[in-house]
């Protein structure tokens, strides 16, 4: 049947996809619910005993909370100022007439694709100039102005894609641009609004390379910079870091399974006649 | 809300976009809670003047006044008008009283004064049953209700309608015509109600602007625009069918003036007061209820019957002129048959250069 050949090869792929790129989260699961001597067993045992002892070790003999609260600050604050201005800057440039905006949109792709190494020395060194190193504004500063250009193009492309004749309902309706914003536009925009800071938070909440450079105070590092420099000077915990790794990813999963029904929510329908 | 229910007045409005003039010196009067209805083809400018009105868009030249007041350079909210879109424009994110009070709520007004106008004006526009609903659920007649009634919530100086009821099938938009036909005699606002339909704007307004390529062509009574067009557009734009056109040379025979066609192979015979356009190009019009059948007139070959209801629309041709002619009752004349046409007393419209010309001393 063909029908049925069909749907057992789309099982099989998507299954192997699943297993792909679930596959390395699952094993670092698993490793961090077993002992040191069965993360180190050769061969390895794939079932783990179900310890925790590399749970109490991350956040006893590591501050991994100390970490969790520095990603929060940073992803978090990064998130809101980010966003705060991706709205303004997306709503301006899908509604008023600007000048050479396709200008300033190809500019902002641009600024996006920047390689990062480039940017390091001199991010750096303005950091140092505004004693901004080993502080929270110094990393969230860089990290808004790279999420910034993706926001901004999540954003515009959605507030483009809202009928025009609504804002000006609610301008004929008494309405200023800006409370036209808030009252109409806003809330009709939510699902973009969600889908550009769950973009920019999971960026800020794994980025690396910035953090490692700027961050050098271990008070101040955040998840995955921590995480990085667990090792110990003669052994490397992996244990700790597959426990602190698994604690580190659970609220990405939370904030996307969380939102995902807002984000697919077509809130627009119904607004005029399709 | 200052003076109950101030009138409208525009003086020589004009707006480009990208170089075109799109209104052109558009100058009309609404007396106070009159109803005018600005009728004209898509890509006239009706949507730009309404819209220029409500302060969406900033005119290039001329003045609005609403009132005594001028507001061309006040923003919409200043200018208290109420619009009701082509589209509906409902707030999706609000159910129905939400949509209603919306205009209230912005304007800050007591949560106790918003609750009782949206009750009235559900009441009026029999929407109490779907208060709680959003616009996703309701139908197109009902969004339309939803439309005109948050419009009316506001009891704004002024409504603007921009092609209310041409997203509504046939039914619906004949039974709304009348239902606001009715709001507008209860609540006697000033009214600028824009359309491309003629029967609606013959229908509804008090006065009728028709407008074409961003000029005002004639403004009048309904009666009057279809009585006795200013030009050659209005006289080919209202009316349905539309009015029969011969285009001529006038000529000096012993027995009067006469129009010469040599596309409809005839020579009609005019009034004496034309005889000084002699040698004049001239177009002369007459609608097809003004075309009587019978045993004199010229000949034509019926080429086809129109049936609508009870009454038919005949097409004829005599050379490469092609008429339509009402015919009354039935029993219809076949398709092929020779009948004879004639024009009925009075129902000629004569236009020189597009302009329509008046006997003397009838003072147009």
């Amino acid at each position: 049947m063909r029908g049925g050949a069909g749907r057992v090869a789309f099982w099989g792929l998507a299954g192997l996809l699943l297993a792909w790129s679930l596959g390395p989260f699952l094993w670092f699961l698993l490793t961090s619910l077993k002992t040191p001597l069965e993360v180190t067993a050769m061969p390895p045992t794939p079932w783990p005993s179900g310890s925790l002892d590399f749970y109490r070790a991350a956040f006893g003999r590591h501050d991994l909370l100390g970490f969790i609260l520095n990603s929060a600050v940073v992803a978090g604050g990064s998130t809101l100022i980010s966003l705060g201005l991706a709205c303004l800057a997306g709503y301006a440039l899908a509604r008023l007439p600007l000048p050479g905006r396709g200008w300033i949109m190809a500019g902002l792709l641009l600024v996006g694709m920047f390689p990062q190494v480039a940017l390091a020395g001199p991010v750096w060194e303005i950091l140092r100039g505004l004693g901004w190193l080993n502080t929270y504004p110094g990393l969230i500063l860089p990290y808004v102005t790279l999420t910034l250009p993706l926001a901004v193009w999540v954003l515009t492309a959605f507030f483009r894609g809202l009928p025009a004749e609504l804002e000006e309902a609610a301008l004929c309706d008494g309405c200023g641009r800006l409370q036209a914003f808030t009252r109409v536009v806003l809330p009709l925009a939510a699902p973009g609004v969600f889908t550009a800071a769950i973009l920019v938070f999971i960026y800020a909440w794994n980025e690396f390379f910035f953090a490692l450079l700027i961050m050098t105070d271990r008070a101040r590092q955040t998840l995955p910079v921590g995480i990085a420099l667990f090792q110990g000077q003669y052994t490397m915990p992996w244990g700790e870091i597959a426990a602190a790794s698994v604690v580190a990813t659970l609220p990405l999963v939370l904030l996307v399974l969380l939102f995902q029904r807002r984000i697919a929510r077509g809130l627009t329908a119904g607004a005029v006649k399709g | 809300m200052s003076d109950g229910n101030p009138g409208l007045r525009l003086e020589g409005l004009g707006k480009r976009l990208g170089g075109v003039a799109v209104l052109d010196r558009v100058s009309l009067t609404a007396a106070p809670g009159e109803l005018v209805v600005i009728l004209g083809p898509s890509g006239c400018g009706k949507s730009t003047l309404l819209r220029l009105v409500a302060g969406l868009e900033e005119a290039d030249a001329g003045r609005i006044l609403i009132g005594d007041q001028e507001v061309s350079r006040l923003s919409p909210r200043e200018r208290d008008v109420a619009m009701v879109f082509q589209s509906y424009a409902l707030y999706p994110h609000l159910d129905v009283a939400g949509n209603l009070g919306f205009g209230l709520k912005v304007r800050g007004a007591p949560r106790a004064e918003i609750a009782q106008r949206v009750a009235e004006v559900a009441e009026l526009l029999d929407l109490g049953e779907l208060l709680r609903r959003r616009p996703a659920q309701l139908s197109g007649g009902q969004r339309q209700r939803v439309a005109i009634g948050r419009a009316i919530a506001r009891r704004p100086r002024l409504f603007l309608f921009d092609e209310p009821l041409s997203n509504l099938d046939a039914r619906l938009r004949g039974q709304m015509r009348v239902e606001l036909m009715r709001l507008h005699r209860r609540l006697g606002v000033t009214t600028l109600y824009v359309t491309h339909d003629q029967v609606e704007a013959l229908t509804l307004g008090s006065q009728v602007v028709v407008l074409a390529r961003g000029q005002v062509q004639q403004i009048g009574p309904p009666a009057e625009i279809h009585a006795r067009p200013a030009n050659l557009f209005v006289a080919g734009f209202v009316g349905s069918p539309p009015m029969n056109f011969l285009a001529g040379r006038v000529e000096l025979a012993e027995g009067g003036p006469g129009l010469r066609c040599p596309e409809a192979e005839l020579t009609l015979a005019l009034p004496a007061w034309l005889a000084d356009q002699a040698g004049a190009e001239l177009v002369l019009g007459v609608r097809p209820e003004g075309l009587v059948l019978g045993a004199d007139g010229f000949a034509a070959r019926l080429e086809l019957v129109e049936r609508v209801g009870g009454e038919a629309w005949l097409h004829l041709a005599r050379g490469r002129q092609v008429w339509v002619a009402r015919a009354p009752a039935p029993p219809w004349p076949a398709p092929g048959e020779t009948l004879r046409l004639a024009l009925a007393p009075g129902a000629a419209h004569y236009f020189r250069a597009g302009q329509r010309l008046e006997p003397p001393g009838d003072g147009a």
